[in-house]
């Protein structure tokens, strides 16, 4: 440790606002202030604002980068691809968020607050195919309690029409469907916009306490 | 356009169906810190497993209280309250520890109301004792009508000659106790339900969402106050105002007795309701898929330095692997990161779905905590590729997998530890100081410098040395109240003379002396009034929700400068200790054995736990010390609370607070404090216990 260091690290003791090395890392000091921050909802870290597109990410081959942004939260990020296994595509953003995909419909996420654990999207790709039909989803979720519920839900896709998108790199025509889920303990309505059979842009939902993602194929 | 929320969490989805029957429902907390009116109780109840800490009251009585909703219909309250001018005015003020119950009897419906049956400072020296039966109903969405029959306090004012009377002449009067009777005993009085009754009630108007208007008829006449005349008692008449400032955090204000103003807050949590269930920490790998091409196996040598370094980042630490047999890698390792060690091999399973070659078909995932391995748990890496983001893929990993009790140490290599064997620290401590002359609670505070100096990862030294910087004044005259050892009472004149003082220096030694087996040896100045030795055993398989263990120490009491030296007091103690882990969350503990001042006897505990690390519970102490000679409180008794530190800050670690509320420490039925006993270090790692219990996080 050197001297600007120490000298930080006793001021700071010494005002009773921190602790210092590695046994402290976290102390009932930031129990404590993690606590009063939840208590008074000072703690809500400000959504980070939307960063400019790096010129890598505009430039990129197609189908290398997803573009996704939380709507609640207005955060948005640049994903590129991390795994695949099998129809199932990982991808990654800079600050450590995971989404999975599977034939374009969302089935994971990892590193945000409220995750969505796992998808059984059974039958919505081939409804999404043959221009509108039915499906059935179970999604599963973590709760308070770090258990498992998993909701099992019904859903209508339906074909809405053709609009134009605006998305990086020009205008696409696409057309847009709707997929409406309904379950006894969730509800929830996703859009997804299809290009020559791929889903260029989504709309669809998280968790409760994420709410829902747009996707945008670059 | 929003996600309809009745969403993901069991509780989330409770909470809603509970508010479906329970529209325009009131629920605030009194000037007690149990749901009520002012003064007074009602019928309601908080939502299951709410935690309310109270501060309320006026000039001659201050109120801390702590109620928490055990079951649905039950909750428990201590009490810790201030009364000033006892006697009269002028003369000393007192302070009485109490404890509450209440249970509803009956829930409400369209036709029916809540209905529920309360003793108030049951145990103890009954300053605030009074039993109560309560009615509440919602006449419309905003207007709660309560009504009640009181006995004790409740009865105190205007009371009418009680009912129960009629089946025996035992319910026809309370008897007056003498305070001499209670300052040896605070045992269960008995006396429920006796004397005159009283009627009490009022009523509740919801302004708005945040204001809640209330006025009520109390039935405690506040007697000895009134007639001492500490209190201008002029109208059984309260009012007043509960205003949520923001969810969790209430604001009381009333005027009492028609001269009293009386103020009081309540924040309330619920362990039940995270804010972020999956906390903060970043995403995991993703699982790495095999190339249909076998052949590309890389050789595991190639690539130790990376998964050693890769483990590291994820917050893990590789103890040894073994990957002698072509299909099968058994690794053991230590988790320092997540509270949760499903969660933590879950990252280890997908880290090595991404390092080990793809000829290797099973993985053998050995966690390990101070050096021992607590389990072994066997996956197939087929079901890691299949059941990654698969609805109920935690649920088929778990049934998919095996756990056993963990394989011997033979076999494994072992890497050369990257983690520094010396870490350190340096912080701020607070400690409470209780009975220190006049003074019941004094804090002292100052800087403490810890260090801990790993020999082998079962065999730890570890040290606290710290510095008030509070200037105390130095404690009167020894308490030789009762015949035992001062091996408790006596703390307040620990590092009072202001010096540096060694709090803890150990060494420890961890082990698996059998199969099922752990055991601890600890050695040196083990608490901050007690050193010597400490050894332990415990049985605890896998999948049992039983556990049996044994503790044997010999100590000595050390000297106030807490320097290296003790005092001419030294005694064997120790128990014998079984616990179970019930089905429904509920765990209890028994200790039997011989205590600090050499009585003899046996703890009790039962705890709420919650699987995301909560736990709230309560203890009591019965030994062969009477209870005159005990001292005030009669036996050791108290609340403890544990509370993980990811709850709030969202930040994967496996640190957690631990806080007992006690209601008075004696020196009967004092147990040692020694660091990382075995129960809560290898219950981490079992499927009967919070591996199991946390399964749902294999995947986050």
């Amino acid at each position: 440790m050197n001297i600007s260091m120490k000298t930080l690290c006793s001021s700071l003791i010494l005002a009773g606002l921190t602790a210092c090395g590695p046994l402290y890392e976290d102390s009932l000091g930031s129990t404590l202030l993690g606590a009063a921050q939840s208590a008074t909802g000072l703690g809500d870290t400000a959504a980070p604002a939307a960063p400019a597109i790096p010129p890598a990410v505009a430039t990129a081959a197609p189908g290398e980068v997803l573009l996704v942004k939380i709507i609640a939260r207005d955060a948005v990020a640049p994903m590129t691809k991390v795994a695949q296994n099998g129809r199932n595509i990982t991808w990654i953003s800079p600050g450590k968020v995971t989404m999975a995909f599977e034939d374009g419909i969302l089935v994971g996420t990892r590193g945000l607050t409220d995750d969505l654990m796992g998808v059984d999207p059974i039958g919505v790709r081939a409804a999404l195919n043959a221009g509108g039909g039915t499906a059935r989803r179970l999604q599963s979720f973590l709760t308070s309690e770090d258990q498992i519920a998993t909701r099992e839900l019904t859903c209508t896709i339906t074909r809405v029409g053709s609009e134009d998108i605006q998305i990086i790199g020009g205008s696409r025509t696409t057309t847009k469907f709707e997929e409406d889920c309904k379950g006894p303990a969730l509800e929830f309505k996703n859009s997804y916009w299809l290009a020559g059979g791929d889903i260029i842009r989504s709309r669809q939902a998280v968790s409760a306490g994420v709410g829902f993602i747009q996707a945008d194929q670059l | 356009m929003q996600i309809r929320q009745i969403l993901a969490s069991g509780t989330a989805l409770m909470a809603l169906l509970a508010g479906n029957t329970a529209m325009g429902q009131d629920l605030s907390y009194n000037l007690y810190g149990v749901p009520g009116l002012i003064d007074t109780p009602n019928a309601r109840m908080a939502p299951d497993a709410e935690i309310a800490a109270t501060i309320g009251g006026f000039v001659l009585q201050q109120r801390g209280s702590f109620t928490f909703q055990l079951l649905p219909n039950l909750s428990g309250t201590f009490r810790y309250a201030g009364i000033d001018q006892e006697d009269g005015p002028g003369t000393d003020g007192t302070f009485d520890r109490s404890f509450d119950l209440r249970y509803r009897l009956i829930q409400e419906t369209d036709l029916l109301p809540d209905v529920a049956i309360g003793l108030q400072d049951f145990l103890g020296t009954g300053d605030l004792s009074a039993e109560y039966i309560v009615a509440t109903k919602t006449i419309t969405d905003r207007i709660d009508v309560t009504a009640g029959l009181g006995w004790g306090r409740l009865g105190s004012r205007d009371g009418i000659s009680n009912p129960l009377g009629a089946l025996d002449s035992y319910f026809d009067t309370r008897p007056v106790r003498d305070k001499s009777e209670y300052e040896e005993g605070g045992t269960v009085t008995g006396d429920f339900f006796r004397g005159d009754m009283g009627v009490f009630g009022g009523i509740t108007y919801r302004y708005s969402d945040k204001l809640t208007l209330k006025a009520e008829y109390s039935s405690d006449g506040y007697v000895s106050e009134t007639d001492n005349g500490t209190l201008d008692n002029r109208s059984p008449i309260n009012v007043g105002l509960n205003y949520t400032y923001k969810p969790g955090l209430d604001l009381q204000l009333a005027y009492l007795y028609g001269s009293e103003l009386a103020a009081g807050a309540t924040l309330t949590l619920n362990p039940r309701v995270r804010q972020s269930p999956g906390g903060r920490e970043t995403a995991p790998p993703p699982v790495r898929v095999r190339p249909a091409d076998l052949a590309a196996a890389a050789s595991w040598g190639t690539d130790e330095k990376t998964l050693i370094q890769t483990l590291k980042d994820a917050g893990i630490t590789l103890n040894g692997y073994d990957v002698t047999a072509d299909t099968v890698a058994r690794v053991r390792y230590t988790n320092t990161t997540f509270r949760s060690e499903a969660q933590a091999m879950g990252r280890v399973a997908r880290i090595l779905s991404a390092q080990l070659p793809a000829a290797v078909e099973t993985f053998v995932l050995e966690p390990q905590q101070r050096g021992i391995p607590l389990q072994a748990t066997t996956i197939q890496r087929r079901d890691l590729e299949t059941q990654e983001n698969r609805a109920r893929g935690a649920e088929a990993l778990a049934q998919s997998s095996i756990t056993r009790d963990a394989g011997p140490s033979t076999g494994l290599s072992y890497t050369p530890d990257l983690e520094p064997a010396f870490t350190w620290g340096i912080g701020p401590y607070a400690k409470l100081i209780v009975f220190n002359g006049d003074a019941p609670v004094q804090i002292d505070g100052g800087i403490e410098l810890k260090a801990r100096y790993t020999f082998a990862p079962n065999i730890i030294a570890k040290g606290v040395v710290r510095q008030s910087l509070r200037d105390l004044p130095l404690a009167d005259e020894t308490e030789t109240e009762n015949d035992l050892q001062n091996v408790r009472t006596d703390g307040r004149y620990y590092g009072q003379d202001g010096n540096p003082v060694i709090q803890t220096l150990t060494l420890a030694h961890y082990g698996r002396p059998g199969a099922d087996l752990y055991s601890r040896v600890t050695a040196g100045y083990i608490e901050d009034m007690h050193g010597g030795i400490s050894s332990e055993l415990l049985w605890k398989p896998v999948d049992s929700r039983l556990a049996v263990g044994a503790e044997v120490n010999y100590t000595a009491q050390r000297d106030y400068d807490q320097l290296f030296t003790f005092q001419d007091y030294d005694v064997v103690t120790g128990h014998v200790s079984g616990y179970y882990s019930f089905d429904n969350g509920f765990h209890a503990q028994v200790d039997v054995g011989r205590y600090l001042a050499g009585d003899w006897g046996a703890t009790f505990g039962l705890d709420r736990e919650f699987d995301n690390g909560w736990r709230v519970g309560a203890y009591f102490t019965l030994t062969d010390v009477p209870f005159d000679e005990f001292g005030e409180g009669s036996f050791d008794k108290g609340i403890r609370i544990t509370v993980p530190n990811d709850f709030f800050i969202g930040n994967a670690t496996q640190d957690k607070v631990n806080t007992n509320l006690q209601s008075l420490q004696r020196d009967g039925g004092a147990r040692l404090n020694v660091d990382g006993r075995l129960y809560d270090i290898v219950r981490d790692g079992h499927t009967a216990g919070r591996f199991g219990d946390t399964f749902g996080r294999f995947w986050r």
